[in-house]
C-alpha cells in the first residue's frame, strides 16, 4: 500500500474563488474521429453547471474527462489545484474528492444499498466500519431510501438505483458531484424523483456538473449552461440567457428540436419576442 | 457372432487381499488432487491478471506459458518435466512433486484463461464507479470483480476441478502410486485387469462425487443470493 492510498482525503487550502475544477485545452480523440476540439472550462464552489447539447456533441466525454475516466488526448484539468496525470496514485486520491453519478447507476449488485455506499468510504477513504455505516445511513437519508437499505440494487426502481448511487456519490463528502445524463436511462416516471434528489442538493451549497437532457430541470437548478456541440463549448451563459436568448444558430436549432411539441411554456422571453423554436402547443402522446 | 463375452467370469477374489493398497493410493490420489488445485488456482489467478494486463512485458509472457501448456499433451508435460528437467538443468525432482508441478502447471494454464474471461465479463461500468471513488485496482478486484465474476465462472471451475481428479491418473506414467498406477500393478499381478479398472473407476466417482455436490450447492446458494 503506497502512502497516497493511506491519505484517506486531500485536503487543499483554496485560496477564494479558486476554481473548483479548471479544465484547459481538452482534446479527446476515439480513433479518427474528434470527441473534444479544445474545450476550456472553470467550475467554481458552490456552483451548479448544466452541459447540453446533441447526442454525440462530446458532453459525456468532457465530463468523463474532468476525473480522467477518459483520458484527454490533450489538454489539462486540475481538481482542487492539482493537476491529474493518468499514471500514479495521486489521481487515486483526487478521485476520492469527485462523486461520479453515471447514466446506468453502475451500482455493485452483489451489495446491498447500504453496503454500496459503504464502500467506496471503506475501500477508498479508509473508514471504519461503523463510521462508514453512519456515513451511508445519513446518505441513504438524504436520498429518502433508509428503508431500502438492506434492499438489493435489483429489487429497487431505476429510480430508487439512482438515488442510491447519489448516495453513494454523497458518501464520500465529495468537492463536487459530476452527473452523467442522470436520468437518461430511467422510464419517464421515474426521472422525478431522481430530479427532486438533485435539486434538493442544487439547493445546498454544492458544485455540481450535470450532463443532461432535462432542459427544465436545467432551466431551474442550473446556475450556468453551458451548450456544447461538435466537441466545442458553443455558448454558455445563465439559463434565461441559453433558453430565451440563444445566440448561435446551433444552440436555436438544438433548442428547436429539444422542445418540439414542448409548446412556448418553457420558453417565453422576456422581451414577448417569440423564440425560435417551433413547438406550437400541440400535444403529443406523451 | 460372439460368445466369448459371455464366457468371461468376473472374479473379485483378490479385492479383499489387496484393498489396503489402494486405500493408500486412493489417499495419494487425494493428495496428487490437493495440491494441484490449490497451486493451478493460484496460477490461474496471476497469470490471468497477467493476461489482462495493458504492459506487453507482462501479457507476452503469460501469453506464452498459457499456449505452451494449454496446447501440448499433458503426458508430454508430465514426461518432460520428470525426464527432460534432470536431463536439461541436471535438476532432478522426485516422482510426487515432478507429477503436482506438471499438473499445476497445465492446469493452471486453463484456469488463467478461465479467470480472465470471468473478470472480462464484469461490465466497464463496475470499475468506473470503483475508480471514480478513489479505490485502488487490487482491492476493485477483489471486492468488486472477483465476487460478481465467481458466480460466472462457477460452473467451469467446477468442471475442471472434477478433470483434474481423472487426471491425475496420468501421473501414474512417471511411477508415483497412485490410483491408476495401482491399477496397473495388481492387474498384471492377478490377472484380472478388468475388474481392477471397475474398482478404480469406482474409487474415482466416490472422489469427484462430493466435489460435484459441493459445486452445485454453491452455484445455487450464489445465485439465491438476489436477496
Amino acid at each position: 500500500m503506497t502512502a497516497a492510498e493511506k491519505t484517506p482525503t486531500l485536503e487543499f487550502e483554496l485560496s477564494e474563488g479558486a476554481p473548483v475544477i479548471r479544465a484547459r485545452g481538452l482534446h479527446k480523440s476515439f480513433g479518427t474521429f474528434a470527441a473534444l476540439n479544445g474545450v476550456d472550462l472553470d467550475v467554481h464552489r458552490g456552483e451548479v453547471l448544466c452541459i447540453i447539447g446533441p447526442s454525440g456533441s462530446g458532453k459525456s466525454t468532457f465530463l468523463r474527462c474532468l476525473n480522467f475516466l477518459e483520458v484527454p488526448t490533450l489538454g489539462t484539468v486540475e481538481v482542487l489545484g492539482q493537476q491529474l496525470r493518468a499514471k500514479g496514485p495521486s489521481l487515486t486520491t483526487i478521485r476520492r474528492n469527485i462523486g461520479v453519478v453515471f447514466q446506468q447507476f453502475n451500482l455493485f449488485p452483489h451489495m446491498s444499498a447500504l453496503e454500496n455506499v459503504m464502500e467506496g468510504q471503506l475501500s477508498g477513504l479508509g473508514r471504519t466500519k461503523s463510521e462508514a455505516k453512519n456515513g451511508a445511513l445519513e446518505a441513504l437519508d438524504r436520498v429518502g431510501l433508509t428503508d431500502k437499505a438492506q434492499s438489493r440494487p435489483q429489487a429497487l426502481s431505476g429510480g430508487q438505483q439512482q438515488r442510491v448511487a447519489i448516495a453513494r456519490a454523497l458518501a464520500m463528502s465529495p468537492k463536487v458531484i459530476l452527473f452523467d445524463e442522470p436520468t437518461s436511462a430511467l422510464d419517464p416516471e421515474l426521472r422525478a424523483e431522481v430530479l427532486d434528489t438533485m435539486r434538493k442538493l442544487a439547493l445546498e451549497d454544492r458544485t455540481m456538473v450535470i450532463v443532461t437532457h432535462e432542459m427544465a430541470f436545467a432551466r431551474l437548478v442550473a446556475d450556468r449552461v453551458v451548450f456544447v456541440d461538435g466537441g466545442i463549448i458553443v455558448e454558455e451563459g445563465t439559463p434565461q440567457q441559453i433558453f430565451d436568448r440563444p445566440k448561435s444558430e446551433r444552440l436555436r436549432k438544438f433548442l428547436s428540436l429539444v422542445f418540439w411539441g414542448e409548446g412556448r411554456a418553457t420558453t417565453t422571453t422576456e422581451s414577448g419576442e417569440v423564440p425560435d423554436h417551433t413547438g406550437k402547443g400541440t400535444t403529443t402522446d406523451e | 457372432m460372439t460368445v466369448l463375452a459371455a464366457d468371461y467370469i468376473f472374479d473379485f477374489g483378490w479385492v479383499e487381499a489387496n484393498l489396503p493398497i489402494f486405500f493408500r493410493a486412493a489417499f495419494l490420489t487425494m493428495q496428487i488432487l490437493m495440491w494441484s488445485a490449490v497451486i493451478s488456482v493460484a496460477i490461474g489467478l496471476v497469470t490471468g491478471q497477467m493476461l489482462l494486463a495493458k504492459s506487453a512485458w507482462l501479457r507476452t509472457p503469460a501469453r506464452i506459458y498459457v499456449d505452451a501448456f494449454r496446447l501440448t499433451p499433458m503426458i508430454f508435460q508430465i514426461v518432460a518435466i520428470f525426464f527432460l528437467l534432470p536431463i536439461l538443468f541436471d535438476i532432478n525432482v522426485a516422482a510426487f512433486p515432478s507429477g503436482v508441478i506438471a499438473l499445476s502447471l497445465n492446469y493452471g494454464a486453463f484456469f488463467s484463461e478461465v479467470f480472465k474471461a470471468g473478470v472480462q465479463s464484469i461490465e466497464k461500468g463496475q470499475w468506473e464507479a470503483a475508480h471514480s471513488m478513489g479505490i485502488s485496482n487490487t482491492k476493485t478486484l477483489v471486492r468488486i470483480i472477483y465476487p460478481q465474476a465467481l458466480k460466472r465462472m462457477l460452473p467451469p471451475i467446477g468442471n475442471m476441478l472434477i478433470s483434474l481428479t481423472k487426471d491425475t491418473s496420468l501421473v501414474s506414467i512417471i511411477g508415483v502410486a497412485e490410483l491408476f498406477n495401482t491399477a496397473q500393478n495388481v492387474g498384471a499381478a492377478t490377472f484380472r485387469q478388468i475388474e481392477v479398472l471397475v474398482l478404480v473407476s469406482l474409487f474415482y466417482l466416490v472422489i469427484n462425487l462430493p466435489l460435484a455436490w459441493q459445486v452445485e450447492r454453491m452455484n445455487k446458494r450464489l445465485n439465491n443470493d438476489g436477496r
